[in-house]
């Protein structure tokens, strides 16, 4: 994935540059794309400057993967320090299920394993004490 | 026995002086060599014909990977890939190994067919201690290409740099005109040149892939040769979990040879898919003009999980220098394999994958390495293996000191002059093979998926010969 991240990373200054919304939209493979929920434990670009506030990930593709799902992401943010990944389910609001070193672009989760629920994710980088925006939100079932 | 590359020069230059009708247009053959990506050869220390004899260290080394930062690497007798030890088939070589690494580790001289207790397994030697060393002694048996690497804690040391290859030669080679043994790897480096080796899932589940791709140990070097001339290519793919698909524009690659050498048909591609672990002996007859450039790329390759997503990528660039040369031709046949019975002892192999108390595992007939059951095999017998993949994802099948041949691929008979010897393949997804091995050697054996990250986690298991 790393050479597509390289080429969608690129794709996706572009458009985040045009859109100067980096809270917003997706590529939605894999599933639904949409506004990222702020509401919602929403520290992007609170308590900080905005201007030093980090680009928020882009999430690409969840993949069924042995029962559950496989989330992949693109980084946008040169030197994230931290990836945070939060799910919610039809029942259960956004919580955090995972965080990761600010280059790794990918993430098994294992909590996802109901083939009968539908899982969204957002992700969030951290760099410097300051989190991004939620990225795009994608939604997927484990097979 | 590392006189082959100066023997070949040496015929080039009789032969350029022998055919040019304007000397002035007529390139020395030291104009256009390759010794800037060539790798390092290993000194033979003992003058004696028919042994070769090296020290071999390995020790932490600063080694430079394209642009960026210096890399703190591991690094046999100081350079990545380590040295090309080059011998005739039947000879003797002896290694003095030295281990100035901070941990433990080995030697597994991958495809050669040797006693066990050089085989560089902990089944067979304790792992040599830091300060410790080592001495491999044994015989090479076969011609052709192969490698050498730790078998501790492998998908960590292979990828810090610790790898190197041995050319053995026999004596019915076919002819070239120019030769390079290729070592494909690659590493994942951080912005500042160090390795990241953060074990992320998709590096686990698919085998991690580096960000810099490596063509003997070099990013994207430029490789010289004269149109017309008939190139061999010696490759080998070192890599922990990438499989290349090796392409050069514009021409089609003639397999000659593989892991076990030379096959007795060869065959053309467009693309030759190349495992980590395999090796391939591959003929190309180059067309072009002067001054022509042609890249050589690894294209999509689709293993399962997403993994044909990656874009084609380059791996040098082939340079068209000097003059129209009128290259040997490109050969048609090759030598007959030795065929081996196709009844013997049953040995079921299913690789499949799970996840064990939440970590991503890999499994052999439901086991996890070292929970394995060994085969048993009665010393000269033949055995039957039947690989089975359940994975939605390629596995590269590695034996041990034996070499194995293709019976059968779901269930369809490999016709016999489609057998050839190898030591490493392509299992492909929710697939199965049958192969053919004559355990001809005692001792412990392993076999494995030569994903390094699948087998440190659990795809290994051991044929006991008794």
């Amino acid at each position: 994935m790393t050479w597509l991240n390289t080429f969608l990373a690129s794709c996706a200054v572009v458009a985040l540059s045009a859109c100067g919304d980096s809270g917003s939209g997706g590529s939605g493979v894999g599933g639904d794309s949409g506004g990222g929920d702020t509401s919602i434990g929403g520290m992007g670009g609170m308590g900080g400057d905005a201007a030093a506030a980090p680009s928020a990930p882009v999430l690409d593709m969840l993949e069924p993967v042995h029962g559950a799902l496989h989330v992949y992401w693109t980084n946008v943010t040169a030197d994230c320090e931290t990836v945070h990944g939060e799910r919610k389910t039809a029942t259960v609001a956004y919580e955090e299920v995972f965080s990761e070193p600010g280059n790794v672009d990918n993430k098994a989760d294992q909590g996802a394993t109901d083939t009968a629920e539908t899982y969204t994710y957002r992700l969030r980088c951290m760099k410097g004490g300051v989190m991004s925006d939620y990225s795009n939100e994608l939604s997927g079932m484990p097979e | 026995m590392s006189g082959w590359g100066s023997l070949a020069v040496a015929c080039g230059a009789l032969w350029l002086v022998g055919c040019a009708d304007d000397a002035d247009s007529v390139p020395t053959p030291e104009a256009i060599d390759n010794a800037s990506i060539e790798l390092p050869r290993a000194i033979d220390q003992d003058p004696s014909e028919g042994r070769f004899e090296l020290d071999l260290t390995a020790a932490p080394a600063s080694i430079g990977y394209g642009e960026s930062p210096a890399t703190s690497a591991w690094a046999y007798n100081g350079t990545v890939p380590g040295p090309l030890i080059e011998v005739a088939r039947g000879d003797r070589l002896l290694v003095h190994f030295q281990n100035d690494l901070p941990d433990e580790t080995t030697i597994h001289w991958h495809g050669v067919r040797l006693p066990a207790a050089m085989d560089g397994t902990v089944a067979v030697q304790s792992p040599t201690q830091p300060g410790g060393s080592f001495e491999y002694e044994f015989d090479l048996k076969d011609a052709g290409l192969f490698w050498f690497h730790p078998h501790v804690v492998s998908d960590i040391q292979v990828q810090r740099g610790l790898y190197g290859t041995i050319l053995v030669r026999g004596d019915d080679e076919p002819a070239f005109d120019r030769e390079l043994v290729v070592v494909l790897d690659d590493i994942r480096l951080n912005s500042d040149g160090s390795i990241d080796e953060y074990p992320d899932d998709e590096g686990v589940t698919n085998g991690r892939e580096g960000n810099t791709l490596l063509f003997n140990g070099q990013v994207a070097p430029t490789v010289r040769a004269q149109p017309g001339e008939l190139l061999r290519l010696r490759l080998v793919n070192t890599a922990n979990g990438r499989f290349f698909n090796l392409k050069l524009a514009g021409h089609t690659l003639r397999v000659v040879g593989t892991d076990g050498g030379l096959i007795p048909e060869p065959y053309d591609v467009d693309t030759l898919p190349i495992a980590p672990g395999e090796r391939y002996d591959v003929m190309v007859s180059l067309s072009g003009d002067v001054g022509d450039t042609l890249e050589m790329t690894t294209e999509p390759y689709d293993r399962g999980h997403g993994t044909d997503k990656n874009p084609s990528m380059p791996l040098a660039t082939l340079s068209l220098e000097g003059a129209q040369i009128d290259g040997k031709p490109l050969p048609d046949s090759g030598p007959a394999t030795v065929l081996l019975p196709e009844t013997g002892t049953a040995i079921p192999v299913l690789l499949g994958e799970a996840f064990i108390d939440g970590e991503q595992k890999f499994t052999i007939n439901g086991e996890v390495s070292p929970d394995v059951p060994p085969v048993i095999i009665p010393n000269g017998e033949i055995g039957i293996i039947s690989l089975e993949n359940e994975t939605e994802q390629e596995h590269p099948f590695h034996l041990h000191g034996f070499f194995f041949q293709v019976l059968a691929r779901n269930g369809v008979a490999v016709p016999p002059n489609d057998r050839f010897n190898k030591d490493t393949i392509i299992l492909p997804m929710m697939s199965t093979m049958t192969l053919a091995a004559r355990f001809d050697e005692q001792g412990m054996w392993m076999y494995h998926c030569h994903i390094l990250e699948h087998g440190e986690r659990g795809m290994m298991g051991m044929i006991h010969v008794e």
